[in-house]
């Protein structure tokens, strides 16, 4: 009866606050389409995403014509020779890089096709040099020429895109000159045996990449980390532990206001009132949980985001959602029975959330910080209800594993709860 | 030494409360004796130690040292059953704003542990006393001052309490709600609950109350009849001014 009352008196005093719903739901459903939208490009893979490349051509030969072809024929790039309707030229190129306006570009300079025909075809004569019947061993002359392409790069791209855009390009470049050696050397027997012999290039490679992920049994396929499958639940966590700020500043007008003294003086213990608080803001939690996945699953397939997969279903999706919503409210509870001023509980609340959320691996994976931060990292409640949206959402866990996984956010939940009553009870 | 008898509502023996980090306690050896039925007049200018002594007779907080009963009855071993017999009006409008004042009686009913038809039935005839019947819809936000401070009355007079204790009830209200305020209570008290009262009115308090004291620096100054004491021909206002002199208090 009396937590009834309680409940119903949350659930009052929040569906009348209209700041308080906005920063619950408004806010966060803004953030994780904002910060999908934002991080999808990075989430992309390379070979995805077609990167406009500026390309001057100052060699006419076929070889330089090969090179461009290859450029276009992967998928990474696109090629723009011409700019405002005129033919680039080296200085223009140079310019429009370091202007930012594109990220890179390539120059094939003057004599790069013969240059790199005579390296092929002596490459190829050194190889075939007496080994016809008769021959005598002959040591080949090797052109003392370096050709090389100009790769152009923004100085404020990352390393990763860098590193990512030179392996493709040599990756193509390697190929072009394998097939050129292949080539001289298929014409090269041919004039000495006048058999043409058959040579068939896998472009692929002779030995295949076979990438699998390591999910549990229960997925019925791989689910990849895209931009919403990383922010629906990293932005759902980063919401739900925002609880704090519109619980604890109820709890601290509640004081100020003298209702919570006034209760003290009623014949009823005070965890009626902090656990009617504790399933209000737990439910609103879920809640918060179901909107965000609503719009991963149904929103964000309309703004050409990937459409959010659920991977081991909605049952353990609650269930985590249930829990987190405990592990934040309270959080919430303590840090609004803790501090006695509105101001101190916002500060402090907001801080230690975005504090929590940025060790805790919502903003940048944990995976690639240090050892040390990783280590802390891991002791972030934020951090664990991540690790338990990800359990459900990209390694397909089953429900059981996933309660055994969240031992440690009901655990925290109940010491924050237990330590509210405390601190309540001594004050 | 106050002896407690079976007359009295309240009895304070040698109470001290000493905040943490303050040097002076702020109730000092204080001993008085509340009759039943009185309506009692709890003075002193600012910091004298009467929201604290007020406090540790609701169960707010727990005294240094000393004992306070209730009814002949003991916070540390009766905690609840004292509860049940005492009503508090906080100085502060302890009310949920955006709540109607049907919602807040629901709230503060159910918490006192009565039940939703007791709650409707004391709401009605309270609203009815204190002219509030056609607001009962209406959140406490849109409510004028006086509207709210008499809802912060009838809160605590949801379960009959025996005692009600009130921290300066009538501050900063209209002429007309200060007025059905104080006939209310009148009235309360001559249907035989006890009432202990703070306020700097002293002329309200000369009206109301029958019994005073007037405390200053936690130590209890004057105790008695009210009548007595301004059978002098002075008034309440004279001797609280004669006894705590005309420093300020800030």
């Amino acid at each position: 009866m009396k937590l009834l009352a309680s409940i119903k008196k949350e659930w009052l005093l929040l569906i009348r606050d209209k700041g308080g719903l906005g920063i619950l739901f408004l806010m966060p459903m803004v953030l994780v389409v904002v910060m999908a939208v934002v991080q999808d490009a990075p989430f992309r893979d390379y070979q995805e995403q077609q990167i406009p490349v500026l390309f001057v051509n100052n060699d006419s030969g076929e070889i330089s014509e090969q090179i461009m072809k290859a450029i276009e024929g992967g998928k990474t790039f696109y090629v723009i020779d011409s700019l405002n309707g005129q033919r680039l030229d080296s200085t223009q190129l140079a310019k429009s890089i370091n202007a930012g306006d594109y990220q890179i570009g390539i120059i094939v300079n003057q004599g790069l096709g013969s240059e790199l025909k005579q390296v092929v075809d002596a490459q190829v004569d050194g190889m075939l040099a007496g080994l016809m019947p008769g021959d005598e061993a002959i040591e080949v002359e090797q052109p003392n020429l370096e050709p090389y392409i100009t790769l152009l790069v923004d100085p404020t791209t990352k390393h990763t895109f860098r590193s990512s855009i030179r392996s493709a390009i040599k990756q193509f470049l390697s190929k072009l000159e394998a097939k050129m050696i292949v080539d001289g050397l298929t014409t090269k027997l041919a004039e000495m045996t006048g058999k043409t012999p058959k040579v068939d290039l896998s472009s692929n490679g002779i030995v295949q990449l076979r990438e699998t992920t390591a999910t549990s049994t229960i997925m019925a396929s791989d689910v990849a980390n895209n931009s919403t499958q990383h922010n629906v639940p990293a932005w759902t966590v980063f919401a739900m532990f925002f609880i704090v700020i519109p619980l604890a500043g109820n709890m601290v007008r509640e004081r100020t206001a003298g209702t919570i003294v006034r209760l003290r003086t009623m014949p009823t213990s005070m965890f009626h009132f902090y656990a009617g608080k504790l399933m209000t803001y737990s439910t609103v939690g879920l809640l918060q949980a179901l909107l965000m996945i609503s719009v991963g699953f149904w929103l964000m397939p309309l703004l050409g985001l990937a459409q959010l997969d659920l991977g081991s279903g909605l049952i353990p999706l609650l269930y985590v959602s249930v829990v987190a919503g405990f592990a934040s409210t309270g959080y919430g509870l303590l840090i609004g029975t803790a501090f006695k001023t509105l101001h101190q509980a916002a500060i402090f609340g907001t801080v230690s959330v975005v504090i929590m959320a940025a060790l805790g691996g919502i903003w940048v994976p944990l995976y690639i910080m240090s050892d040390t931060m990783i280590f802390i990292g891991h002791l972030s409640p934020m951090n664990w209800a991540m690790e338990a949206f990800n359990d459900v959402f990209l390694r397909g866990d089953a429900l059981l594993q996933i309660i055994f996984g969240t031992a440690k956010l009901w655990l925290f939940g109940v010491v924050c709860f237990g330590a509210s009553l405390i601190l309540e009870r001594n004050r | 030494m106050v002896t407690e008898t079976r007359f009295s509502a309240i009895a304070i023996s040698d109470l001290v409360h000493q905040y943490n980090g303050v040097a002076q306690p702020a109730v000092n050896h204080l001993n008085l004796s509340i009759p039943k039925g009185a309506f009692y007049g709890l003075l002193g200018p600012n910091g004298a130690g009467k929201t604290t002594t007020i406090s540790i007779i609701c169960g707010i907080l727990k005294p240094t040292s000393g004992n306070v009963s209730i009814l002949g009855k003991d916070w540390k071993t009766d905690a609840t059953a004292i509860k049940k017999s005492i009503g508090f009006v906080p100085q502060e409008i302890a009310l949920y704003d955006t709540m109607t004042a049907t919602e807040n009686f629901n709230f503060f009913g159910q918490m006192l542990g009565l039940d939703r038809k007791s709650i409707a039935k004391k709401a009605d005839e309270l609203m009815e006393a204190f002219g509030l019947s056609e607001h009962r819809g209406k959140q406490l936000q849109n409510y004028s001052g006086g509207m709210k401070r008499r809802v912060n009355l009838m809160v605590a007079l949801l379960h009959g309490p025996e005692i009600l204790i009130l921290d300066e009830p009538t501050v900063g209200i209209d002429v007309h709600s200060r007025h059905m305020i104080n006939t209310y209570l009148k009235e309360l008290n001559t249907n035989g609950m006890t009432i202990v009262y703070t306020s700097h009115q002293l002329d309200e308090t000369e009206k109301l109350c029958d019994q005073v004291c007037i405390i200053d620096n936690g130590k209890l100054l004057i105790e008695g009849s009210t009548a007595e004491l301004i059978s002098d021909g002075h008034s309440l206002h004279h001797h609280f001014i004669e006894l705590t002199g005309k420093q300020l208090r800030d």
